[in-house]
């Protein structure tokens, strides 16, 4: 059956292949348009540089004037992740608008990875190490892009 | 003798239907004075003095209250009675108003106006009135029909008041016996207060052009308001060839969200603005009366 969601969805997906934004990439699963898999590229110059992550998006009938839930697969060492993988980020939340789509999500979480916001954590190591200890910080963070690799 | 001189002396104490007339319409001018100043005002000090209208909405009637009771407690008439020499007294006993009579007088003459004006709004609006409204309106006509059979009554000298009101607040209007008997303060106040009389009919006047400019008249080219930072992602989302904001498809039932100025399909629109209230690309808050179907020819 089609439903706005879904025809929604359809569409976030032509747009994704017709004008695909750069480092991050996107479709449903074989049998579920309401789930996707994406991957994010870490952003060049980060810590993250080089690094694959895989994530899930899952959307309800309400998309889009709910936002979907995002959660990384591969384990991110992030200030805004956390251990679930689930991300905290404002247009997720509380500033969500329906003009977001798929293309728009994931290239706002790439934007995420440069920048975290540590004065909101998910991890509050990861949110202390990158206030007071950016060394260690890149560290922990490249470890978690070699394990990107394997995944 | 002596009667006929009675009967002439009566005769002059007791006002004209005119001039009763006259100083109701001036009563009934000052609420919507004073919204025309808050506008005005409101426009030049600030646009976003969006949250203050409701504060603007209670303060005239407010003012109108003070106002009324001011000239009630000084002279015995309402701001429009004192303007045409009237004064209110007992009907029985001639006396002049009591302290509960001069509450009363000014209660009944700004509330019940604006109690009725509030009815109105909401029965024009289409919203949703609750079965009490309904009598409460029909309370107002059957009020309406009385007082036009009052002013019948009072115009062949059936009745000695004009109104149910002062029927029921046992009160009649005369011209005074004797001028008014005030301190230098008072006297002043007033003055300036009838000064202020003649500003009202001015800014009726003006507010008359106004309406007569904005339905005929040249419009000056107004400066486009300033197009809101969208975040990058969201300008990216946009879509380029005028599709839908929200669905991302061609627009069904053009609808125009005037606060912001994009155009979505009804059916998008209201379901957002019913979960959120507000725009779905600049989150600026809406309302249902902010939405503008847009036809095409």
């Amino acid at each position: 059956m089609s439903t706005p969601a879904r025809r929604r969805l359809m569409r976030d997906f032509k747009r994704l292949q017709e004008d695909p934004p750069t480092g991050v990439s996107g479709a449903p699963t074989d049998n579920n348009i309401m789930i996707w898999n994406a991957v994010i590229f870490g952003p060049h110059d980060t810590p993250f540089e080089d690094g694959t992550f895989k994530l899930t998006i899952e959307f309800t009938e309400e998309y889009p004037n709910k936002p979907p839930t995002v959660r990384f697969v591969s384990k991110v060492f992030h200030p805004n992740v956390y251990a679930d993988g689930g991300i905290c980020l404002d247009i997720l939340q509380n500033r969500w608008s329906p003009t977001y789509d798929v293309s728009a999500i994931l290239t706002s979480i790439q934007s995420l990875l440069s920048d975290p916001n540590p004065n909101s954590p998910a991890n509050s190591t990861a949110a202390q190490l990158y206030k007071e200890n950016r060394r260690e910080y890149e560290k922990r963070v490249k470890a978690c892009v070699e394990q990107s690799f394997i995944d | 003798m002596a009667e006929a001189a009675n009967v002439r002396q009566n005769l002059q104490n007791v006002p004209s239907i005119f001039e009763i007339s006259a100083s109701e319409t001036l009563d009934n001018l000052i609420y919507p004075a004073l919204s025309k100043i808050f506008d005005y005002f409101g426009l030049r000090l600030d646009f976003k003095l969006w949250g203050s209208l409701r504060i603007q909405e209670e303060l005239s009637p407010l003012l109108t209250w003070l106002l009324q009771y001011l000239y009630l407690r000084k002279r015995a008439s309402s701001f429009g009675e004192s303007f045409y020499g009237l004064q209110r007294t007992v009907t029985t006993t001639g006396d002049l108003l009591n302290r509960r009579q001069q509450f009363a007088s000014a209660t009944l003459l700004t509330f019940m106006p604006y109690v009725e004006r509030k009815l109105r709004t909401r029965i024009t609006r289409h919203e949703d009135t609750s079965p009490w409204e309904q009598r409460l309106l029909s309370a107002f006509h059957a009020f309406h029909a009385a007082k036009a059979a009052h002013t019948f009554f009072y115009l062949v000298k059936y009745a000695s008041n004009h109104s149910p009101i002062f029927r029921l607040l046992g009160l009649t209007l005369r011209y005074p016996s004797e001028p008014p008997k005030e301190d230098q303060w008072t006297y002043v106040v007033l003055k300036m207060l009838e000064v202020l009389a003649f500003f009202l009919q001015f800014v009726q006047w003006w507010y008359s052009n106004d309406q007569r400019r904005k339905v005929g008249g040249t419009l000056i080219n107004p400066e486009a308001m300033p197009r809101k930072q969208l975040p990058k992602e969201v300008q990216q989302s946009l879509p380029q060839r005028g599709e839908c904001p929200v669905c991302l498809l061609s627009i069904q039932t053009p609808t125009a969200c005037s606060v912001s100025g994009y155009v979505f399909c009804w059916k998008c629109i209201v379901s957002h603005m019913k979960e959120h209230g507000t725009c779905p690309v600049t989150h600026y808050p809406i309302s249902l009366d902010d939405l503008v179907r847009i036809y095409e020819t």
